[in-house]
């Protein structure tokens, strides 16, 4: 379950506070497809920075399965992430010295996983790069690319994944195809998936689309 | 116009970049212009002290003096343009006080008017020139230095024994114009009269004394010409004619060495500046590859962009090479001042225009054979490669081949010597060689090793990351391998050798002797002998030294080798003092204990009247005077020609402080020529020595006696002085390699935010993110030291081989210290530049 508890975001921009959120209330329950789509500018991302735990809100609480990430300090609320939020993002960010295989083990190692070589490689199976495991990010296509971004976040199986703008960055066939596997294997690996976009065509392929509107998620 | 609006914002825009850049090219250029400003200021004041030091507009001088015939050709020529004329004998003696042991003195016999030029000043008499010098003839007066003074415990009054005579202390020199800035001599001044000469019984045939004449002119600019003139009427070249100008000669060549040196080092400075100006840049443009792109696809021309970056490296050069100046001009007085007081010298703090040229040129040319190469390889390629950012280049190496030329033009001009030059440059090549060509090699075996394993092998998470940056950022790797093991091979150099040297200077394994004798005369051999054998003093058998200077090779007359003009290296003026000097010859068996035999075959025995004699050359002097095995040099002995036959070249010790000779012959040819004698007595205690010195003095005044112990203490301390130069200088350089370290890795870390950023989504706690960080430029800077000590161990022993006749000791101190405090310090750079850039904010990572 995922709860935001009058949760404010205001960012001081010189001497002009600029208020994004504001008392924002918003739980879901349950698993499936989640888009959040919203005008630009209406504080989409700063919505799954605060999910993620990438950054702190201004006041109010953030809590994830009965935890209140807001409250967690830095080496807690990094294992926290690691074990049930993965993000996947607009521009990839990948490792560049890293083979493919090397970007999705990554987030296994660092858990200790026992198995790192076997389960990344089943993941990128799973988004069609079986072949290209050995691949560095500078060798392979942008789809490619994201495709690689993907597996990583969900290699760990965690309970969220966070999606920003996923097919911003590539061309609408190969944004298309990105799509099919990001929504494909967050239903085979029966995990909840959050997409940012402002594309109404892809949300509406989600479970449920929620607008972000005068600093408030509204159920479309 | 549109080149010159792109520079100015270009400049405008990325101004924080510039100064960054600019910050990198100001510390090479730093060191490079306070060592060229060290030998500028040496020079100046050279120049402007040279016509005291002669102490005359023009001088005539040598071991011998000149003959009747040439003394009325030289008179009668002077007569008419001289205004002033006087004669100055100096020879080494010893010399005795009442209550003290003997020492050896470096005594100038001087005759009225001298020095016709500047003055000399004791503190009882105040400034004495060549008006009231005579007093000094009027008594057995003698003026002494204040080391003579120290030495002898003397006071005014009390008396100083010089051959026969014994002489009255007048006074302590406090001042003398004609004194030169020596970093070593062989013994303390004093001054006598030259009326007082015959008396002492110090001149005797063979003996080791200088004999010059003193001119004033009533044209001094007409020096060069008279010069000129002199030499047609004294064609022996063993006997010197000099001017002003040559007379900072001698000089300049004893702390020339130490310039030379550093300025190779200064050289460095500039080189690894250069390598960060190159990563920044490269590292800089790239990420402009796009603008670029733009730029070429709204229709700016290739000569367009690159007259743009052409004029903002021009201008950022041009302002980076004022703001050295300007620095350079605040921090010299401080470094003058030490100077000053180090080297004893006359220094002028002051920038010379000469100097400002030179770096504003330095900073021009180093910018642009750097970055110039960078952007032409972008330019050939397709706009739309650009325009994806993803492009990947190999640079073009043609394209840096003027910069290697300015490169070891650099070296030699610097080194003023195209072997010792061409020899940096080589060894700078092969340490760039060794480094481009191994290392890439070797990166990528490690890639291709780590493929396919887990992250956390070999050895754990940090460190198989950590291999893998390091060997797949291997541009990165090799650039910052390259300038830390340049800099360290430098300074292990430096280490080595002193480690070396002082191994050479006081070895145990052959003991050195402790006395060492000269101007034994023939016929005092037998008595010197049955003296040392009655008092039990350990002497070794007499060696003879045979006066003589060389007039022919193969046939051909040997000239008189006259200065060039302008820029001359280290070689041509070796070659011209060893062709034109008068040279002393021996005669023995064969080898000595400290002689090797290089090339050819030992001496067939006794010369037997037929055929050319025999003669053995030391390995170096044949190379100078350019001749080989087989060859025939012809000497004049007191008019008689000897030819010989060369048989054989040596290789000698000279530090082993036994009477050794460039030139030795077969017995039987030299023995009735007229000759004097060396001898050394064997190692024995202090006490004992000083016990035989005066002994011998009491009975031999004529015989001179080196401490060769405290001689040895002497060439230490100023080896000591000049590893303290090299090393301050080295660890300059040092400090411009750890800002080269500092600034590639603060781009690096500037670079890898996004990276940081994502390793802290996918779990690395802070700690194990700077583990990671610290891990990959650890094991960088490891290879550096690796490399660099390796290296410097291979040129220390290169250069032990060539000037210390082989010895070698590994110093393992130095090295494990060096190695020590440049990890703690890249260590401490990786610190302080990961606290500024670790600290970003992993939002940014998200589209908005």
């Amino acid at each position: 379950m995922i709860q935001f508890k009058n949760v404010s975001k205001i960012y001081q921009q010189g001497s002009k506070k600029i208020e994004v959120l504001k008392d924002m209330n918003f739980e879901l329950d349950g698993k499936g497809l989640i888009a959040i789509v919203g005008k630009s500018g209406s504080g989409k991302s700063t919505f799954l920075s605060l999910l993620g735990g990438l950054d702190d809100p201004t006041s109010g609480e953030v809590v994830i399965d009965n935890t209140s990430i807001s409250s967690l300090d830095e080496s807690a609320l990094t294992k926290f992430r690691a074990q049930n939020i993965g993000i996947i993002f607009q521009h990839f960010h990948l490792v560049e010295t890293f083979s493919a295989l090397e970007n999705v083990m990554l987030p296994l190692e660092v858990m200790g996983d026992k198995d790192p070589i076997g389960k990344a490689k089943e993941v990128l199976r799973l988004v069609g790069l079986g072949e290209r495991e050995d691949h560095f990010p500078n060798q392979l296509s942008g789809g490619e690319k994201q495709r690689v971004a993907i597996a990583r976040a969900y290699v760990t199986n965690p309970k969220i994944i966070l999606a920003d703008e996923p097919s911003g960055n590539l061309d609408p066939e190969t944004g298309e195809k990105v799509m099919q596997t990001l929504f494909q294997t967050a239903k085979e690996l029966n995990q909840t998936l959050i997409l940012v976009t402002h594309d109404q065509d892809l949300a509406a392929k989600c479970d449920k689309i929620y607008e972000l509107k005068d600093h408030h998620l509204e159920l479309q | 116009m549109i080149a010159l609006r792109l520079a100015w914002r270009e400049l405008k825009n990325n101004y924080r970049y510039w100064l960054f850049f600019s910050l990198n090219l100001i510390v090479g250029l730093i060191g490079f212009t306070f060592i060229l400003l060290f030998r500028d200021n040496i020079a100046d004041s050279l120049s402007q002290r040279s016509t005291q030091l002669l102490s005359s507009d023009i001088a005539i001088s040598g071991r011998r003096d000149i003959t009747g015939d040439e003394e009325k050709k030289v008179m009668s020529l002077m007569s008419s343009y001289q205004t002033d004329y006087t004669r100055l004998v100096s020879l080494y003696s010893m010399g005795k006080a009442d209550s003290e042991k003997s020492r050896l003195l470096f005594v100038k016999f001087i005759a009225g008017k001298y020095p016709l030029q500047g003055n000399i000043e004791i503190d009882t008499l105040g400034s004495v020139n060549r008006e009231k010098i005579d007093v000094i003839n009027s008594k057995p007066y003698v003026w002494i230095s204040p080391e003579v003074a120290h030495q002898f415990k003397l006071k005014n009054g009390s008396l100083l024994k010089i051959g026969k005579v014994e002489f009255e202390v007048q006074g302590v020199i406090k001042a003398d114009t004609t004194s030169s800035m020596r970093g070593f001599s062989l013994a303390p001044k004093v001054y006598v009269g030259q009326k007082f000469l015959k008396r002492t019984e110090l001149v005797s045939f063979g003996t080791v004394a200088w004999r010059s004449r003193y001119f004033n002119l009533k044209e001094p600019k007409r020096a060069a010409e008279l010069k000129e003139e002199l030499e047609k009427i004294i064609t022996d070249p063993a006997i010197d004619v000099r001017t002003p100008e040559n007379a900072s000669e001698q000089l300049s060549r004893v702390i020339g060495y130490l310039s030379d040196f550093l300025g190779l080092i200064g050289v460095v400075a500039l080189l690894m500046s250069a390598i960060g100006i190159f990563y920044l840049f490269q590292s800089y443009i790239f990420e402009r590859l796009k603008h670029i792109g733009i730029l070429k696809s709204l229709g700016v021309t290739n000569k367009n962009i690159l007259m743009n970056f052409a004029l903002v490296i021009t201008v950022v050069g041009v302002l980076s090479s004022g703001a050295t100046l300007v620095l350079a001009k605040l921090l010299l007085p401080l470094g003058m001042d030490y100077l000053k007081e180090f080297y004893k010298g006359d220094f002028n703090d002051g920038l010379t225009w000469q100097v400002s040229i030179i770096v504003i040129c330095l900073g021009l040319i180093v910018n642009l054979f750097t970055c110039l190469p960078i952007i032409i390889v972008l330019l050939r390629q397709k706009t739309i490669s650009l325009l994806s950012s993803e492009l990947r280049t190999k640079p073009n190496f043609l394209l840096y081949v003027p910069g290697a030329v300015f490169l070891w033009g650099l070296s030699v001009w610097q080194a003023r010597s195209l072997i010792i030059g061409t020899v940096f440059f080589v060894a700078l090549l092969v340490v760039f060689l060794i480094v481009t060509l191994a290392l890439p090699f070797v990166l990528k075996t490690i890639s291709n090793k780590l493929n396919g394993k887990p992250i956390s092998h070999p050895g754990g998470l940090w460190l198989g990351y950590a291999l893998r940056l390091i060997s797949r950022n291997r541009y990165t790797t090799l650039l910052l391998v390259l300038s830390l093991s340049i800099g360290i091979t430098l300074i292990s150099v430096i280490g080595q050798l002193d480690k070396s040297l002082k191994q050479e200077l006081t070895s145990s394994k052959e003991p050195k002797p402790s006395l060492f004798l000269f101007d034994i005369q023939d016929e005092q051999v037998g008595e010197l002998v049955e003296f040392a054998k009655k008092n039990d003093i350990p002497m070794a058998d007499p060696t003879p030294m045979v006066r003589a200077r060389l007039i022919k090779k193969n046939g051909e007359e040997v000239k008189r080798q006259d200065k060039k003009e302008g820029f001359t290296t280290r070689e041509e003026e070796q070659s011209r003092r060893f062709n034109n000097r008068g040279v002393n010859l021996s005669y023995a068996n064969g080898l000595n204990p400290s002689e090797k035999l290089v090339e050819g075959k030992e001496f067939s025995g006794d010369y037997s009247g037929e055929g050319l004699a025999e003669v053995s050359l030391e390995k170096r002097y044949a190379q100078r005077i350019g001749v080989k095995i087989g060859d025939t040099l012809t000497y004049e002995v007191l008019g008689v020609e000897v030819q010989a036959k060369v048989v054989n070249t040596r290789q000698v010790n000279w530090t082993s402080f036994r009477p050794n000779f460039f030139i030795v012959f077969q017995p039987g040819v030299l023995e009735i020529a007229p000759k004097t004698f060396l001898a050394i007595v064997k190692k024995i205690n202090f006490e004992k020595q000083l016990m035989i010195q005066d002994l011998l003095v009491d009975k031999f005044s004529n015989i001179s006696i080196i401490n060769v112990t405290e001689l040895v203490t002497k060439i230490l301390t100023l080896f000591k002085a000049m590893a303290w130069a090299i090393g301050i200088m080295s660890l300059c350089c040092i400090v411009v390699g750890i800002f080269v370290l500092y600034s590639i890795l603060q781009n690096q870390l500037l670079k890898k935010k996004n990276e940081m950023a994502l390793q802290k989504i996918m779990g690395f706690e802070g700690r194990s993110i700077f583990g990671i960080t610290l891990v990959e430029y650890s094991l960088t800077c490891i290879v550096a030291l690796v490399i660099g000590t390796a290296m410097g161990t291979i040129v220390a022993y290169t250069v032990s081989q060539i000037f210390l006749d082989g010895v070698f000791v590994f110093n393992y101190e130095f090295v494990i210290g060096l190695n020590i405090v440049l990890y703690f310090l890249t260590v401490l750079t990786i610190a302080v530049t990961y606290r500024i850039h670790h600290s970003q904010n992993i939002k940014s990572l998200l589209s908005d």
